[in-house]
């Protein structure tokens, strides 16, 4: 099951992406645990104190249905955090691109073959 | 700042007036326009800003704190106004640029700090691990170390600081939102107003400046000079993990897209470079007529917080025309510049 973390907006404009297979790692049971915890109906709105060069996270679980949250950096709080931080740690870096497509067309390249993200190296 | 209610080509046509129903009001033009002449002298006179200096008429005062790598804000403060630089070259960087971004502002344009009414700048330091990014939260500035692979700090660049102030300074006269086209206009007047503030520092010409936002941001590593060039947006990286500058120049390249709030950091080249086209066009130092044409159109109160491009540009040539008059280069080189990126039709 493929968790991906996008991360987009920033002074930069990059978009960074990061992702694991949780049905792949050791500790599988406890990822399954943080993600089926978290509010993923009830995610706060993008546009509460929207701030200018603040980054914008994107976070796909492509499961039974998919699942989608995004959120202002400023809300990216508690097992929001968490999920990020441990896919950021654990997973491996998307290349990451600077702009254009659509976020379909984004999650469409995450999902590309294991060998396109592993040639990326630490970035 | 003195302003003037009748703009000086008025005064110049009524000055050489001869007719009579005037008395007494050619006179008074030509008084008018002698006066308009003192103070642009004094104005001309006055000594080149000098990277922190106190401002003489237009409070300044600085408090920059450490985050110590946490996300708390405001942090602990570490250095305050007046006080002799530390050992932190981030503190000092900062220290220094929001000395810089008060000078632009109040010598150029006679805005005493972000909201005109001095209002205090802070910045905070060492955000976050890691972490490769720089933003105005509404009341201070603050800043990260970069993650050393891609980013370097991102205080070591005086176009970082006057962008995000510039943020500020949209908040509180456009309020130009943050998404689509009037979220690239706020982008980009933060862009304009960056540069704008290290060619005023460094004592630069339109033709001897840059025009490069965030010159040494990026490490060793990546193939790049910066993060976006104004005067050839599309070309200021081009490194085989980060990709290609994707900034457009012009109207036909506009990017269609979610991601960035619609692309709010890449559609902004379009305005960037109708900026650059007027500043070059009319030479000099670029703070003093094209900025002024920028800096009269977003305080008109004439621009919506959802502007197009379009309408911006509307706003301003007709800043220009009210300060130089319709006809007159500045007014002409507007247009034109907007033509030049087609955001105004050809004639």
């Amino acid at each position: 099951m493929i968790v991906t973390v996008q991360r987009t907006g920033g002074f930069a404009g990059l978009t960074r992406s990061w992702q694991v297979d949780v049905e792949a790692e050791p500790d599988t049971d406890s990822w399954l645990v943080l993600i089926d915890g978290l509010p993923w109906s009830s995610t706060p709105s993008t546009a509460d104190g929207a701030q200018p060069d603040r980054f914008v996270w994107v976070i796909v679980v492509e499961a039974q249905p998919v699942r989608e949250a995004t959120l202002p950096e400023q809300q990216l709080t508690g097992p929001w955090r968490e999920l990020v931080d441990r896919v950021r740690t654990v997973g491996s870096a998307v290349a990451p691109h600077a702009g254009a497509g659509s976020g379909a067309a984004a999650r469409a390249g995450v999902s590309a073959p294991a060998g396109a993200a592993d040639g990326e190296g630490g970035r | 700042m003195t302003r003037f209610i009748v703009p000086p080509y008025l005064l110049d046509h009524l000055a050489r007036a001869d007719s009579p129903r005037l008395s007494r009001a050619p006179e008074a033009a030509r008084q008018g326009l002698r006066q308009m002449e003192e103070v642009r002298a004094l104005r001309a006179a006055a000594p080149p800003s000098r990277q922190g200096a106190v401002a003489v008429d237009g409070p300044l005062e600085r408090t920059i704190s450490d985050a110590g790598g946490t996300e708390e804000l405001p942090g602990r403060v570490v250095r305050r106004e007046g006080e002799p630089p530390t050992d932190d070259v981030a503190v000092t960087e900062a220290h220094d640029a929001l000395g810089a971004t008060h000078a632009l502002f109040l010598e150029a344009y006679g805005r005493s700090s972000i909201d005109g009414s001095g209002l205090p700048l802070d910045a905070t330091v060492h955000y976050g691990l890691d972490y490769d990014n720089a933003f105005w939260d509404g009341r201070r500035m603050v800043f990260g170390d970069g993650d050393g692979e891609v980013f370097r700090r991102f205080t070591a660049s005086v176009s970082v600081v006057g962008h995000e102030l510039a943020h500020g300074v949209t908040q509180y006269t456009t309020a130009l939102e943050y998404e689509g086209q009037s979220g690239a206009l706020n982008e980009s007047v933060s862009d304009v107003f960056g540069a704008l503030v290290e060619q005023h520092l460094l004592g630069q010409t339109a033709d001897e400046a840059t025009w490069l936002i965030g010159e040494g941001l990026f490490t060793d590593e990546v193939q790049g000079r910066a993060l976006r060039s104004m005067a050839a947006p599309g070309t200021a990286y081009d490194d085989d993990v980060l990709g290609k500058d994707p900034q457009p120049a012009h109207m036909d390249d506009y990017v269609e897209t979610t991601e960035d709030a619609g692309g709010v950091h890449l559609n902004s080249g379009i305005p960037n470079k109708a900026f650059h086209l007027v500043a070059t066009a009319l030479g000099g130092r670029a703070w003093e007529r094209a900025g002024q044409v920028w800096y009269d159109a977003i305080t008109s109160g004439d621009v919506s917080p959802t502007s197009t491009f379009a309408e911006f540009a509307a706003v301003t040539v007709a800043a220009a025309e009210a300060r130089w008059g319709a006809g007159s280069s500045e007014a002409r080189a507007t247009t034109e510049g907007w033509r030049g990126v087609g955001v105004l039709a050809a004639a």
